[in-house]
């Protein structure tokens, strides 16, 4: 590897040009086995880094008591979340039986109609541990120990009992890669809770601090403000309906903007994530049930921000 | 012989990027602890070889990456070199050789990134990245350069006799 010095310059080149060959490669799609078998063999020393420094920080926080308080932090965390989950089925109950009355009157007053319930989501989750994340600042990726053994499939939704995680991007024999909703290309169909407004909920450049999240091309005309819980639409068919995603913190409202924006705090703590559950299997919404209508044009997801004020 | 040393202790070190790192980010922001290594290999060590360790953590850093295979190959190798002609051109002897190296490096490692990524049709948003992201993480870099540059330095005056074949 250590040339002499006029062969350097060559060395260089011929470096640089299997980078380039490799983007390349990755581009067509041909380089999946060889990350694969990569990834595979790095995963043990993924783990075996996270165990020691498991053991490390509980070593460094040695005092018993500061263990004690931290775990009825943890517990009285875990309640806190806890009950805002239960508070957001009371309200989802509250609204659905509000539609279902509705339906129900529709039903009396077309007798003529046969009209059946449909349950909404189909469940089948398999719990993964992260053992990994992306090295850079640039981007949020997180790599569980699921895969392809397992029927981890590329865009899978990733969740947790807090809410919406991300979304599979990446498979191999037993890991995956997740792009997560804090991602500035990330990109969720979302819905407001109260008032059914849609949106898209898109990552922010910059939020390392407090992994915020902006959702977007709200119409002027829908009420949404502080306090609002924002869910998954269900729209598009990538994510199932109704997971949480986090609670409004600010709205951006100007008269001249065809629609206004809001600051969303994720429910899920990013910054604590240890494990994540992987939907394999869920009923994609029909977009036709939706009560509100979305937006005309969907965006593209892009690695764009929405400039704050 | 060098191979047997260097690629297990690059290995390492995307592996603690990858695991430990995010453990102890600061403000949410976390080290780049491959590109510190790399640059202070440009800075105190073989002349000449910053690429070539780029270019190895690059590997195994995108191997744990969710971006393209590569980028990160592509961009540590090309910092490592400009690094190295860099310490042969000006940061030699110079007191503020490792913040200056540091904080350029930060700044081409990231914009490399993004350029790249633009380049394969996802748009970036130049300014919030550049304020909000690579400006901080460049200081961050700079205030953490010294774990790994003195260790390095020290590591290299003791062993540069086996690295330099």
């Amino acid at each position: 590897m250590y040339a002499p010095n006029r062969n350097r310059s060559t060395v260089v080149a011929v470096l640089i040009a299997l980078a380039v060959l490799a983007l390349i490669l990755h581009q067509l799609g041909q380089l999946q086995p060889l990350e694969n078998l990569g990834l595979g063999l790095l995963e043990p020393l993924f783990r075996g880094a996270l165990g020691v420094s498991q053991d490390a920080q509980n070593l460094t926080g040695g005092f018993a008591d500061v263990n004690a308080l931290r775990d009825q932090i943890k517990q009285l965390q875990n309640q806190v979340n806890e009950l805002a989950i239960n508070s957001v089925r009371v309200r989802e109950l509250e609204n659905e039986n509000a539609i279902l009355r509705q339906q129900l009157g529709y039903k009396q007053s077309n007798p003529d109609f046969d009209l059946v319930g449909a349950a909404v989501l189909q469940r089948n989750p398999d719990q993964a541990r992260i053992i990994g994340q992306d090295p850079t600042n640039l981007t949020r990726y997180i790599i569980v120990d699921q895969g392809d053994a397992e029927g981890v499939q590329v865009g899978m939704p990733v969740v947790t009992p807090q809410g919406l995680v991300g979304r599979v991007t990446a498979v191999g024999t037993h890991w995956a890669k997740v792009l997560l909703i804090t991602d500035p290309s990330s990109s969720v169909n979302g819905v407001v809770q109260s008032t059914r407004a849609t949106g898209v909920v898109q990552g922010e450049v910059g939020n390392l601090v407090t992994n915020n999240l902006i959702i977007q091309y709200v119409p002027q005309g829908e009420a949404i403000k502080v306090g609002d819980l924002i869910l998954t639409s269900g729209i598009g068919g990538n994510f199932p309906k109704r997971l949480v995603i986090g609670e409004v913190t600010e709205v951006r409202k100007h008269d001249i903007d065809l629609f206004q924006e809001a600051t969303i705090r994720p429910t899920v703590d990013f910054t604590r994530l240890e494990f994540v559950l992987i939907l394999k299997k869920f009923t994609p919404s029909d977009i036709t049930q939706e009560p509100t209508p979305t937006p005309t044009r969907a965006p593209t997801p892009t690695r764009v921000p929405t400039p704050t004020q | 012989m060098t191979l047997w040393l260097l690629i297990p202790f690059l290995l390492l070190v995307a592996v603690v990027q990858v695991t430990l790192i995010p453990l102890v980010a600061i403000a949410g922001y976390k080290i780049d602890l491959a590109l510190i290594i790399v640059v202070a290999q440009a800075l105190v060590g073989v002349p000449g070889t910053a690429a070539q360790w780029g270019f190895i953590v690059g590997v195994f850093l995108d191997l744990a990456s969710g971006l393209p295979f590569g980028i990160h190959a592509l961009t540590l190798t090309v910092v490592g070199w400009l690094m190295d002609l860099g310490q042969a051109a000006f940061f030699r002897g110079n007191v503020l050789a490792p913040p200056v190296a540091m904080i350029s490096a930060t700044f081409l490692y990231n914009v490399l990134i993004l350029a790249i990524l633009a380049l394969f049709n996802s748009p970036v948003a130049w300014g919030e990245y550049l304020l909000r992201v690579i400006l901080p993480a460049s200081l961050l870099n700079t205030v953490a350069m010294p774990i790994a540059y003195f260790p390095l330095q020290w590591l290299h005056r003791r062993v540069r006799p086996q690295l330099e074949v």
